[in-house]
């Protein structure tokens, strides 16, 4: 081994203590950087697998294409991929209802149906089927059998008359839960059956489409170039349906990496700042030591060596370990993703199973080159000044040295009578930029916590939740928009023959608990600016009058403006996308109202800042009295039903089985949304703690190092000090007060200024409306839990530092003397 | 002292059982009061709405027997009392339900705990001024014993219940014992000193003293040719210079050691008796070819007592010259230091054995080569210079010289 | 109880190491030390004598023996209790290291009375400083100081406190021979005028021939 590689070695062992705490220092940090990226980049991986495994994979559908178009649909560039649906019929079957389809392999694929066993039909007689239609039609086959089969087929525009025909299966397809329990099943028929079946020219087909694009764009942005598609093609969009779930499930925030980069950032630096902090603190004993180093003949170059590899010999050990420590961590958290979301939903369950199976690897080889690198950095960045300042030591200078470079000054005014408090002042004093050192690496985490902790105490679930609902429970209709199975879920629909109607308010009001029924209305908007999207106009009944005028942001309206319907309030969102929607510009609005559409000018007055509750991405406000006159039918839109308590059990159990029997009804209710809130925030909440936790406890090694190597620079002081008789419990006292000056010190700086910072980020947050933070809350507990934990470190600290000055001085000035 | 306690004790129990009657009454009429006023209302109802008297007697009954007190004396009530009497068979008497005993056992409880605590501060207070009397007591005690010329008692602090001051005192006491115990023992030493110094001045002189008496009868006594009892007459004479020399030193010796003599420092020239001192060894010295140098730098101005400083640094000079061979020399030097001068004398003599560089100040202590070279000599001379430099507050030291020879170290305080 | 032997040391052990290793450095010694006496040990290094200072201060445990300060067994105090009993009767003046490097002149000579929480009497440590010749380096730091001024200090320490017995380690070993002389006059004008006992180790026979009783130490035993 090369001299400078041993003598490093040695050194290594040597400073035995203060490499230790570096190594320790060096761990947490490479644990941290394998960490981050890896459950990042698993986190994203097992919700892709969940989710391409739960849903279907096709982006949108394309309904009533006719064989030409299909074709060249099929070839446009932006279409990733494309399966081809026909809808052949129906059975003829009493309680359930089995729709005869043809898919194409892609198609299958895209939809996931592909068949369980057997495969999909191609012959004319060819069928295939599940267990529930096996049921249905009160027959059993197999693979291979015949089943007799009753159906209707489309034709001329309808169901016509009824046939009956003997196929022969030739696949099974699984029935899902939902399928059994509705009664609604797809057996698969084959092209040419199809194509029998139906004339030509009315043979049309539905397109199932992926659209090309990365992960990372919106769904909007999605659904606009689905619509672009159709339009290029002459699809009418009612014709569309888009498989939103699936697109919002597979949204990756694209800010995700650069968050991810931010915090490596941050690790790294905490990492170097606490290894070079270490150093500085002991570098004046190494200065002799270096000196006969170089007395003896060694290069400016070696000495820097020395330094350089003496921190890569910890580093070899403590990075290895850091990665260890990770690589379990890693799969811990992976493994129990599932876990942490309450609920019950397709999703979950497929995610969990996508877990429990395995499916998504835990380990990332790249991640651990990753963080090797990056550590490995750090530790060469925080060298770097030792490494100059220790090969820049003269001889002579050096072996001169009496332990303590002291620009000391040569008088000084003292005190009169002494004790431990004013000793220890002093020789804080004497040791000022070490101790602001120390003090300045630990406060930037501290800092770094407060701020953090206020922000998440901010976010308090229960106003979170107030936020997204107004009211303890809120009734809506089942409202969906270009869904041709359901055509009667149309608002315009709806509107005409709305659920929500005076006995319904009636019923809720007089149920045991409820205070009152606030009722909002709404209608379908568009507006040139906004082109092909469509908004709602809100109206807000009296109630909310005073929020409303409250939250305006620009501009000035009274709610008594609102009521006249000439005038509007327009939420920031809009404002946001469409700069043109500001204060004084007149709108023209198409007004959807039950079957009938027409337009409306109106002025926007103002523009306002509304909770998620009031808007319910309706961001255009009126007076409900406007909206209703510019109605001719109920349009009611929200229930909002304002109960004693937020949450009582019973009457959610009536409102629920109301819900349930009407069948066209849905409930939100505040306990949902707060629990949902409260779980997301203890996850968010749990993972940044943990992860300041750690920076917190890299810091901590800082505190240590400059104790230690406080007591040790002194060691025959205080063996002198114990000699004319300070006490054990004198001695305790005085490294006490040193500790508690440097937690005081790190306190008052992490907690003051952490807390003065927290409140700009605290309005920052809440601009960007992050966790829905609205109020400030000082982050007490934080506060108090560092300091606790802060003063048990250092009390811990201090006893050991006794135990050992005690032991150590004594034998040491023996040894010293002989 | 337990006479007193008693009383005390006897004081608190009349106490507590003065409190305990008092609340107990108390608590009674309270509750009599309060049950009456219950009652009182319940009463008029009855009178006003016969209709609820069933409703009332029920309640009655839960509450299991009531009497009522002459508190009650409104007619109506009467009336109401004898008509529930006569048509119920109910008699209303006072009783006591659980709240109220737990009153009086709460009540009784701190009536007692603050009895206690109240006693026990005071009974703290009395100890406290006991042990006080008592540790006056200790100390009257211990000085008396001083008085009688003991110093072995000493009152000792417990450790930890005395108090700071206690320890202080007792620490004083001690260390005044001490300083009467030295102050007999350097009486007692002195007085042994005395003695040692009458034995060994009057061993000293028997020796020259015999030989003198030997030569006298050698003279007086007969047969002897007139040159030799010149020879004896010369010889006589020089034992008599002898030993008048020895006595000389002796008194000197003497007096300086019984104090009959005091060194009294003043201010005064160094360069002087520096001077004085060498002047007194010139003869000797040249008699052996031995030149005396001196270095010293301009005067100084030191507080000392010049004849005996001389007289010291005389001495000094004096073994330097009269141990060293001829043709060497002596240097004298003096040097100025912080808070002292040292003054330096090196010569290139004999030297002195390591062994015996501790033993030269003893008193009448000659070294084997120092009794070889030169027979005469008392060994007093180190022994009194040092004595006096340590009375100036100085010190003297031996050093071998590395080739050969001694330089002695003195100083004094300036 | 002997008033007037303040230092006994009763069959003193202490053993470094075992089997080959084994280093006797107090072999069964036994002393007794009169009060107001200048008592010198000498012996060679290696000779034990600083460990034997050492266990005399109190500043080591012996695997056996007693030693018996005042006629307390410094030893059967507990820890605290010994560390207060050093503080107020013994005072210790070392080789070298002896004064805090951030404190001044002054505020070192008043570090065992700050420790022992007695009021400084300023006329008196004024009174000493003069005595020492240090009374205008009163705020002076040490890292100014000299070798011989740091010891004056140093002895000014030692009675400051006004302990019954001072215990010097060689104070004069790094000095040169005028400032040696200048230490050693101090130090014993100093004890004599205020009557303390001062037990000092050295190697050098032209300091020992200072004292009033040389002990001489070779391999842990007196000779």
């Amino acid at each position: 081994m090369k001299m400078t590689t041993r003598v490093a070695f040695d050194n290594m062992k040597y400073h035995r203590s203060k490499n230790i705490l570096i190594g320790i220092a060096i761990m947490l940090t490479t644990f941290l950087l394998y960490v981050v990226p890896s459950v990042g980049k698993g986190m994203i991986d097992t919700q892709n697998a969940a989710v391409n495994k739960a849903y279907p994979t096709w982006h949108a559908m394309y309904r009533d294409v006719d064989a030409d178009t299909a074709q060249k649909l099929v070839l446009h560039h932006d279409i990733e991929q494309s399966g081809l649906m026909v809808h052949v019929g129906e059975m003829m079957l009493g309680k359930a209802t089995v729709s005869l389809m043809y898919l194409d392999e892609s198609a299958a694929g895209l939809y996931r149906v592909m068949p369980e066993r057997g495969r999909l039909p191609e012959a004319e007689d060819e069928i295939v089927v599940s267990q529930g239609i096996l049921e249905a039609l009160g027959q059993q086959a197999d693979i291979g059998d015949t089943v007799r089969v009753p159906y209707q087929v489309y034709r001329d525009g309808g169901l016509d008359y009824g046939q009956e025909k003997e196929f022969r299966v030739c696949g099974f397809l699984a029935d899902s839960d939902l399928s059994r329990e509705q009664k609604v099943y797809t057996a698969f028929v084959s092209k040419p059956f199809a194509k029998m079946e139906i004339p030509q020219e009315q043979l049309t087909y539905r397109i199932l489409a992926r659209v090309n694009g990365n992960n990372g764009v919106m769904t909007t942005a999605f659904e606009e170039q689905i619509n672009n598609i159709a339009h290029q093609f002459g699809i009418d969009e009612k014709q569309i349906r888009i498989n939103d779930d699936y697109l919002w499930a597979n949204y990756i925030d694209p800010s995700t990496v650069p968050m991810i980069a931010g915090l490596m950032l941050i690790i790294m630096a905490a990492g170097i700042i606490t290894i070079y902090s270490i150093y500085y603190v002991s570098i004046n004993q190494r200065v002799q030591e270096f000196g006969r180093l170089k007395a003896i003949g060694a290069t400016k170059r070696q000495l820097r060596q020395i330094v350089l590899r003496e921190g890569l010999w910890v580093a070899a050990i403590a990075i290895p370990a850091g990665l260890l420590l990770g690589t379990a961590a890693v799969k811990i958290v992976l493994l129990n993703l599932g876990n942490f979301a309450t609920g019950v939903s397709v999703y979950l369950t497929v995610l969990r199973q996508v877990i429990a199976d395995g499916e998504v690897p835990t380990v990332y080889p790249w991640a651990y080159v990753l963080a090797v690198a990056i550590a490995l950095c750090s530790v060469y960045l925080s060298l770097l000044k030792p490494m100059r300042t220790l090969s820049g030591v003269s001889e002579v200078e050096a072996m001169r040295y009496r332990g303590g470079a002291k620009k000391a000054k040569a008088w000084r005014k003292g005190f009169t009578e002494l004790n431990i408090w004013r000793l220890t002042m002093r020789n804080l004093a004497d040791n000022k930029r070490k101790s602001a050192v120390t003090i300045a690496s630990m406060a930037i985490t501290g800092v770094l916590l407060m701020v953090v902790a206020t922000v998440l105490s901010c976010a308090s679930p229960k106003l979170c939740a107030d936020n997204t609902i107004l009211g303890a429970y809120e009734l809506s209709p089942i409202v969906e928009q270009n869904n041709r199975e359901h055509p009667e879920r149309e608002w315009g629909k709806i509107q005409q023959d709305n659920p929500l109607n005076e006995t319904l308010k009636a019923q809720l009001e007089h149920l045991d608990g409820v205070q009152r029924v606030d009722v909002f209305s709404e209608l379908h908007v568009r507006t040139d600016v906004m082109e092909e999207d469509w908004n709602y106009l809100n109206g807000v009944p009296e109630e909310y009058a005073q929020e409303l005028e409250r939250d305006i942001i620009r501009g000035a309206v009274t709610y008594e403006e609102l009521k006249s319907g000439d005038k509007v309030i327009v939420d920031s969102i809009l404002t946001c996308w469409y700069p043109e929607l500001d204060v004084g510009a007149k709108v023209k609005l198409t007004i959807q109202d039950g079957d009938r559409m027409f337009e409306k000018e109106v002025e926007i007055a103002a523009v306002g800042n509304y909770r998620m509750g009031l808007s319910n991405y309706a961001f255009i406000y009126m007076a409900k009295e406007a909206v209703d006159a510019l109605s001719d039918y109920n349009s009611s839109r929200y229930f909002h039903v304002i109960a004693d308590e937020k949450y009582e059990p019973a009457l959610a159990r009536t409102l629920e089985e109301l819900v349930l029997d009407s069948g066209n009804l849905e409930l939100r209710t505040w306990q949902q949304q707060y629990a949902y809130w409260k779980n997301n925030m203890a996850v968010v909440g749990c993972a940044c703690y943990v992860f300041l936790g750690i920076l917190a406890a890299c810091s901590v090694m800082n505190l240590i190092n400059t104790m230690i190597n406080s007591v040790h620079v002194r060691r025959k002081e205080l063996g002198m000090l114990q000699a004319i008789g300070m006490s054990d419990r004198q001695l305790g006292k005085m490294l006490r007060l040193e500790a508690l000056f440097y937690t005081f010190g790190t306190l008052a700086v992490s907690v003051g200024l952490g807390s003065l910072l927290g409140y700009p980020v605290f309005l920052y947050a809440k601009a960007e409306k992050m966790l829905e933070i609205t109020t400030y809350r000082y982050p007490f507990a934080a506060a108090v839990i560092v300091s606790v934990t802060l003063f048990a470190v250092q009390e811990i600290l201090t006893l050991a530092l006794v135990k050992s000055v005690r032991k150590d001085t004594l034998i040491e000035r023996v040894r010293f003397r002989e | 002292m337990d006479g007193k306690s008693d009383k005390k004790l006897t004081k608190y129990f009349a106490a507590y059982f003065a409190f305990a009657v008092l609340f107990s009454v108390f608590l009674f009429l309270m509750e009599s009061h309060h049950q009456a006023g219950v009652l009182q209302r319940e009463l008029l109802l009855l009178a006003g709405h016969p209709e609820l008297e069933a409703e009332i007697i029920g309640l009655w009954e839960t509450y299991d027997n009531r009497e009522l007190a002459a508190l009650m004396q409104e007619q109506g009530l009467d009336a109401a009392v004898d008509t529930i009497a006569e048509k119920y068979g109910y008699r209303m008497w006072f009783g006591a339900d659980g709240t109220f005993w737990i009153f009086w056992c709460a009540g009784m409880f701190i009536g007692a705990a603050v009895t206690a605590v109240w006693g026990g501060l005071a009974w703290r207070r009395q100890h406290k001024k006991d042990c006080f009397e008592e540790q006056l007591g200790q100390v009257c005690g211990c000085l008396l014993q001083f008085q009688r010329g003991e110093f072995g008692e000493i009152p000792t602090a417990q450790a930890g219940s005395a108090s700071e001051e206690w320890m202080r005192l007792c620490e004083r006491l001690r260390e005044l014992g001490i300083y009467f115990v030295q102050l007999k023992k350097r009486l007692h030493d002195e007085e042994e000193s005395m003695k040692a110094l009458i034995t060994d001045i009057s061993h000293q002189l028997k020796t020259p003293l015999a030989s003198l008496r030997i030569s006298y009868e050698l003279m007086t006594g007969g047969e002897l040719t007139t040159q030799e009892r010149q020879e004896f007459q010369i010889q006589g004479e020089k034992e008599l210079q002898k030993l008048e020399a020895l006595l000389d030193e002796l008194v000197n010796l003497s007096r300086l050691e019984t104090h009959m003599i005091t060194i009294k420092p003043a201010a005064a020239s160094l360069k002087e008796t520096i001077a004085e001192a060498v002047g007194q060894v010139y003869m000797k010295a040249r008699s052996k070819e031995i030149a005396i140098g001196v270095e010293m730098e301009g005067d100084i101005v030191v507080c000392h007592d010049v004849k005996w400083t001389v007289e010291a640094f005389a001495n000094v000079l004096e073994n330097a010259v009269k141990y060293s061979g001829t043709h060497t020399a002596v240097t004298l030097r003096v040097t100025l230091l912080a808070k002292n001068v040292l003054i330096e004398v090196e010569d290139e003599g004999m030297g002195i054995a390591k062994e015996e560089l501790a033993k030269i100040y003893q008193r009448f202590y000659r070294g084997e080569r120092a009794r070889e070279l030169v027979k005469e000599g008392a060994g007093v001379g180190l022994y009194l210079t040092r004595m006096i430099m340590e009375r100036q507050g100085g010190t003297i030291s031996a050093k071998r010289r590395a080739q050969r020879g001694t330089v002695f170290k003195m100083t004094l305080p300036r | 109880m002997d008033t007037n032997i303040i230092l006994q040391l009763e069959n003193l052990v202490k053993y470094y190491g075992s089997g080959e290793n084994l280093v006797r450095a107090v072999d069964h010694t036994s002393l007794e030390v009169e009060r107001g006496r200048f008592t010198a040990i000498v012996g060679r290094s290696g000779s034990g004598k600083s460990t034997l200072l050492h266990l005399i201060g109190g500043l080591d445990r012996p695997d056996e023996g007693r030693v018996l300060i005042d006629g307390t067994d410094i030893f059967a105090l507990k820890d605290e209790r010994l560390a207060q009993f050093r503080r107020k009767k013994i005072g210790f003046v070392f080789q070298d290291y002896n004064l805090i490097a951030s404190l001044n002149v002054w505020e070192n000579l008043v570090l065992p009375l700050g420790l022992d929480n007695r009021r400084v009497d300023v006329a008196e440590v004024n009174a000493i400083l003069q005595k020492i010749g240090l009374e205008d380096k009163k705020n002076a730091m040490p890292n100014v100081l000299s070798g011989g001024q740091k010891q004056r200090t140093a002895i000014a320490r030692a009675l400051v406190s006004k302990p019954a017995i001072i215990l010097a380690d060689e104070p004069t070993g790094n000095l040169d021979s005028q400032t040696e002389m200048e230490v050693m006059s101090l130090l014993k004008n100093c004890v004599q005028e205020f009557g303390q006992t001062l037990v000092m180790i050295t190697h050098d026979e032209t300091i020992a021939q200072m004292a009033d009783r040389i002990i001489e130490i070779e391999d842990g035993k007196v000779v």
